[in-house]
């Protein structure tokens, strides 16, 4: 297989062999906490009325928290080494003495940072469907699939600005600290923003002020109270508009980002 | 186009007296042209420059009569290139990185990667990452030299290597020139640019000071001798009889002449009868021209 203008397979075969077993590692690390949240969850249903129950917390906390943390790492980490830490080291110099357009070198990372996720969020997706079927008996696996493309979309934004930074820098520190600060802020806005969330607030257990945090982190325009109407009578549109923004993000800063890398001087 | 590689007035500043000024040289198809200087003096930035990887503030570099930076792709089908630091992409081992590396070149036979992986003996089935900085050197040079490019740009590609390693090195830009292909290697070593190089341009702060044919070098004109005679009166009757412009005294016995090769039947025939210590012929280096070239500040 070759190399075009705009894709290498090369490259790509590169890509994969080298992160394959991060990747498994993130696959089995999430599919074994969806198993513990979801076996948690079924165990502390109540018969308290809705209001109070705390089983909405950890779910809560599963997809706004739990469930990100081995994937954010996965896309800040492999979004650095693909790009601004191969620079900084020099090995870009082996890619870009060849035939190889950067374009494509651009191209064919980022088809790597969108897939590997998907295939990621893909089999644990899968997993939880067959959790919550087997454990907490719900056979109904629409609102999981939507809230794990929702997630899909909110990781590709993320890695999509972590990929900004590696090309924009040409070190590797600075190029993770762009895109892990930005990644670190979004979780723990996120992480306070769960206590501001309206159903915990309306429980007692949340703060008001807390949903501030929402408004300041791209893990707020994950929706899941919308997410959760799409097989209800009355579906909720909102989280669609929402997932187009975090669309918009990835789609510009992917481009900014591979623009950038195909015009700068590299230090090789 | 008659030039292979032609630089015409290339400009890369970084700032702060860093980076390379009007460079222009030119390399003719078919020409091992050495590239020598001080640390920091602009010889990677140059390299740099000619593989794509930096576009030049000012001036032009052209390859095979296409821009190196806009052509840059297309041109790394007659390149191969020695980095100056080596640093492999993540494989195992050498040969997992060299048949990979090969995928990128469009190369499925193996056969000259394999002759020269045996001429510089290297194993490449060791791990990669534990290599030493020979080994590593020698990889480096295979995965370059295996493209079988018609241009070879080389970023000090003896580093680390042996002597005996290198001296097969050697050989093999030998051939490469007999080949017919046009090589630009950056060095440190004055000798081995001596023993390979058609040319040399010397580089300091970021400026070619001097262009240094080989040949002169190899084959001077004019022959340098340095004579110690047994006494001050010996070199004193020498001098008056043998009336050259170039006849310098130094210490209490010793004098040092420049003439012309043809001419040295007759400082031996005018040496005849005389008592001689020492009889020395200098030889002007290209460390030498380096020397003098730094040193007059130019």
């Amino acid at each position: 297989m070759k190399t075009t203008k705009n894709f290498s397979w090369p490259l790509f075969g590169q890509d994969v062999r080298t992160y394959r077993i991060f990747v498994v590692a993130v696959v089995l690390i999430m599919a074994m906490m969806s198993a513990v949240v979801t076996i948690a969850i079924d165990a502390i249903q109540t018969d308290l009325n809705e209001s109070m129950d705390p089983s909405v917390i950890l779910n809560t906390m599963y997809y706004k928290v739990i469930i990100l943390i081995p994937v954010f790492l996965l896309v800040v980490v492999v979004a650095n080494a693909l790009v601004s830490s191969q620079v900084d080291h020099g090995s870009m110099a082996y890619i870009l003495s060849t035939p190889t357009e950067r374009r494509a070198v651009a191209l064919t990372h980022v088809m790597f940072l969108l897939l590997s996720p998907l295939v990621v969020m893909g089999i644990v997706c899968g997993v939880k469907c067959v959790l919550n079927e087997q454990i907490a008996g719900d056979s109904d696996a629409a609102v999981t699939i939507v809230k794990f493309a929702g997630i899909y979309v909110l990781t590709e934004a993320i890695a999509a600005v972590c990929f900004l930074g590696s090309c924009l820098f040409n070190h590797s520190n600075r190029a993770l600290i762009f895109g892990g600060g930005i990644t670190v802020w979004c979780f723990i806005a996120s992480l306070l923003g769960v206590f501001g969330a309206e159903e915990l607030v309306e429980m007692g257990v949340g703060i008001e002020q807390l949903d501030i945090f929402n408004q300041m982190t791209l893990v707020g325009l994950l929706d899941m109270p919308a997410m959760e109407t799409v097989v209800s009578n009355e579906v909720n549109y909102d989280f669609l508009w929402k997932l187009g923004v975090l669309a918009g993000v990835s789609v510009v800063s992917y481009l900014l980002g591979a623009l950038r890398f195909c015009k700068k001087d590299l230090p090789l | 186009m008659t030039e292979m590689i032609e630089l015409s007035g290339v400009t890369k500043d970084f700032g702060k007296g860093r980076g390379i000024y009007d460079l222009s040289m030119s390399l003719e198809p078919g020409v091992v042209y050495g590239f020598i200087g001080t640390n920091g003096s602009g010889k990677t930035t140059t390299i740099r420059n000619l593989m794509g990887f930096m576009k030049p503030d000012r001036g032009t570099i052209r390859i095979k009569g296409k821009d190196a930076w806009k052509d840059r792709t297309e041109l790394k089908h007659y390149i191969s290139y020695v980095p100056g630091q080596i640093e492999f992409p993540r494989f195992r081992t050498g040969t997992q990185f060299l048949r990979h590396y090969a995928k990128y070149l469009d190369i499925e036979d193996f056969t000259y990667m394999e002759r020269l992986i045996s001429r510089l003996q290297l194993d490449p089935s060791a791990n990669l990452r534990r290599m030493s900085k020979g080994m590593k050197q020698k990889t480096a040079i295979v995965a370059a030299l295996m493209g079988d490019r018609e241009i070879l740009i080389l970023d000090e590609p003896t580093t680390g290597l042996d002597p005996l390693m290198r001296e097969a090195f050697l050989k093999l830009i030998r051939e490469e020139k007999a080949k017919g292909r046009t090589i630009f290697m950056s060095s440190h070593i004055f000798e081995e640019i001596e023993e390979v190089c058609d040319k040399a341009a010397i580089i300091h702060r970021g400026r070619v000071i001097r262009t240094v044919d080989m040949d002169q070098i190899r084959n001077p004109e004019n022959k340098w001798f340095c004579i110690t005679f047994n006494t001050a009166w010996d070199r004193a009757d020498f001098v008056d009889r043998f009336r050259y412009d170039t006849v310098k005294i130094v210490g209490g016995r010793s004098l040092e002449v420049t003439l012309p090769t043809r001419d040295i039947i007759i400082l031996l025939q005018h040496l005849k009868g005389y008592l001689i210590c020492e009889f020395q012929e200098r030889h002007t280096t290209l460390e030498t021209y380096f020397k003098e070239a730094i040193g007059k500040g130019e």
